[in-house]
């Protein structure tokens, strides 16, 4: 399948499509704002893995190196679109932190994407690649270009405005059962 | 809620998500890999191919500059250098040379030099003049398939977003898959017609090291222009390479100057055999006897062994200037193209070998074809063996229409001349701009 890809087989592009958009559409959607957008990162994506793939080394996982190149060209696409918040913005956004463990228990991941996908930008991308990708303040600093203190003030106010939102998203949905 | 149970939270939920994207998104991926054949290793192939025909052109004008000059140094063909028109008898009957006084002159290398100085001068050169874009949807994709659409942003809200494909989009991918994969003969083929205006001319790869070696035949003789016309299939091997394969006619030659034809105001005729005009593509066979044929600049006209009567000389005029020798040969080449190129217009660099078969060899008389041979160039091989290089365009004008205009050169192996006069090696070249049309079944 490989063989074909770097052939230029159609065929066998759409195999490795077919077998992997779907765990990549799950992360892109992750990085990105709302469901078009991370179809543009998808397919910009793509369009790197096959044009890319003669590079891959067999080092790694294929599917880690498909990952990491998603990965990267959500950041490519939203690193440019971050902005600093100024302080009135962060003193403006609602934020309340209640413990409710066992209601946030029963939203959904839908529900959860969509709580990441509100994020700002900024946070968003802090947030994801801490949290679910795993790589620390000052990794994160390199790949954003940012200072790591910012990452990790990027990151504590993620996390309050998840924790907010949970909530919220938890009593309506106890209001309702 | 502390930290740790938020990250573990989110991590939970969306570390393994796994959403079907929408059907199109593979679609608009394949369209871009379509069009961005220049991208990655492609460059670089496509600057490796450029590099060759760049050199192939570079090597080919270097090797005719150094044949131009190699003649050009050989002492007899500088002695050679014609005089004065003024030169010509008044009666207007110029010297003819008979073809044993000839061949007993060039074993003098001095005499020849005294007998080419009293030459007339050339003419001027009097040259025979003859007359793939798709949309985003791949061909074969139904247009059933649903596409992307920014107009409407809400209608993949993030409640709609875990959708499962339709299973009529499922079918159509499915049917698009097996078409592309059960592509038959057919589909790779491409099927056109060409005609192209032509630039011929000949080199030598060697002197002529025999009787006629003096003859400076490089400045007496020229180009012509002509024309060629053919049917043409192409069957794509991959999505770079392509073999092409055809029928072609084609026409080449050039003209020869100097040689000034006369003929009885009754259109008599004078010999009983027929002269002979000893050209660079070996002799020429005149066989109309009603002309007498004189050469103006060197030796080139061997009369037959007949007296011509003085008053009939006298009596003769002038009717034409110069011949024309064509060359008329079918043509089956085979070539290989490799794409260059594959944005809205396809470039592709390609070359081959066409195998050429002698149809015709007539010789007309001054610098017009339209009108009846009168004699035929003698000796020429019948199968000839030629390289084809080039680039090919292809400009889409339907929806599977393409226009083609193709810059191609065309070099003889082998010596067309094979038996009778030794006047050297001599390869006919062609450079023609084929301009046509094909349709991509």
């Amino acid at each position: 399948m490989i063989k074909g890809c770097l052939q230029g087989r159609k065929t066998d592009q759409y195999r490795l499509y077919a077998l992997y958009s779907k765990k990549m559409f799950g992360v892109c959607l992750r990085y990105a704002a709302n469901y078009e957008e991370a179809q543009d990162v998808l397919q910009d994506g793509f369009i790197k893995v096959f044009q890319n793939l003669s590079s891959f080394k067999w080092k790694g996982s294929l599917e880690g190196w498909i990952r990491r190149i998603m990965v990267n060209t959500a950041i490519e696409k939203y690193r440019g679109k971050m902005y600093h918040l100024s302080m009135e913005e962060i003193a403006n956004e609602e934020i309340s932190i209640n413990n409710h463990h066992q209601a946030t228990d029963i939203l959904h991941a839908k529900d959860i994407l969509a709580l990441v996908q509100k994020l700002p930008v900024q946070y968003r991308l802090v947030f994801n690649l801490y949290a679910l990708e795993g790589f620390s303040h000052k990794e994160i600093g390199d790949i954003l270009k940012i200072s790591e203190s910012t990452s990790r003030s990027n990151l504590t106010r993620a996390r309050m405005i998840l924790k907010d939102k949970l909530n919220k998203e938890s009593e309506v949905l106890l209001r309702v059962i | 809620m502390d930290n740790q149970y938020i990250d573990n939270r989110f991590k939970e939920e969306l570390q393994g998500l796994e959403v079907n994207p929408p059907v199109e998104t593979w679609l608009d991926i394949s369209d871009a890999l379509d069009k961005s054949t220049l991208a990655g290793r492609n460059y670089v192939v496509m600057r490796a191919a450029a590099a060759i025909a760049v050199f192939v052109v570079a090597a080919f004008s270097l090797w005719m500059i150094l044949f131009e000059q190699s003649f050009q140094d050989d002492p007899i063909v500088q002695q050679a250098a014609p005089v004065s028109m003024d030169a010509v008898p008044s009666t207007g009957i110029p010297q003819t040379v008979n073809s044993e006084m000839l061949l007993a002159d060039l074993s003098q290398p001095a005499a020849i030099g005294n007998y080419q100085a009293n030459l007339p001068q050339p003419l001027p050169v009097f040259n025979s003049v003859l007359p793939h874009n798709i949309q985003s949807f791949p061909p074969g994709v139904p247009n059933s398939l649903p596409r992307r659409s920014l107009t409407s942003p809400d209608s993949h809200n993030l409640s709609g977003n875990f959708q499962p494909l339709t299973d009529n989009a499922v079918s159509d991918v499915q049917m698009y898959l097996k078409s592309e994969e059960n592509k038959s003969f057919f589909s790779n083929l491409n099927l056109g017609a060409h005609f192209a205006l032509q630039y011929n001319y000949r080199a030598f790869a060697n002197q002529s090291t025999g009787s006629y070696r003096s003859i400076p035949f490089n400045s007496l003789e020229s180009q012509i222009y002509t024309f060629s016309a053919g049917l043409n299939a192409t069957l794509a091997l991959s999505s770079t390479w392509a073999i092409q394969t055809g029928l072609h006619l084609n026409n080449m030659g050039q003209f020869v100057e100097g040689i000034l034809a006369y003929q009885h105001p009754e259109h008599k005729s004078l010999y009983n055999q027929n002269q002979i005009v000893v050209t660079s593509f070996g002799g020429v066979t005149v066989y109309d006897n009603s002309h007498h044929f004189s050469d103006q600049s060197s030796h080139r006209v061997l009369d037959p062994d007949e007296y011509l009567d003085p008053k009939i000389l006298d009596a003769l005029k002038k009717t034409d200037e110069g011949l024309t020798q064509v060359f008329q040969f079918l043509e089956i080449p085979v070539v290989f193209r490799y794409k260059l190129i594959g944005h809205h217009v396809d470039l592709h660099l390609k070359g081959g070998m066409t195998a050429s078969y002698l149809l015709n060899r007539d010789v007309y008389m001054g610098s017009s074809i339209f009108q009846s041979p009168i004699g035929q160039t003698q000796g020429l091989r019948q199968f000839n063996f030629s390289v084809t290089g080039g680039f090919a365009m292809q400009v889409p004008i339907g929806s599977r229409l393409y226009l083609n205009l193709e810059p191609t050169a065309q070099l003889f192996l082998n010596p067309m001349v094979q038996d009778g006069l030794n006047t050297g090696t001599v390869l006919p070249y062609s450079f023609s701009l084929q301009t046509g049309v094909s349709y991509r079944f």
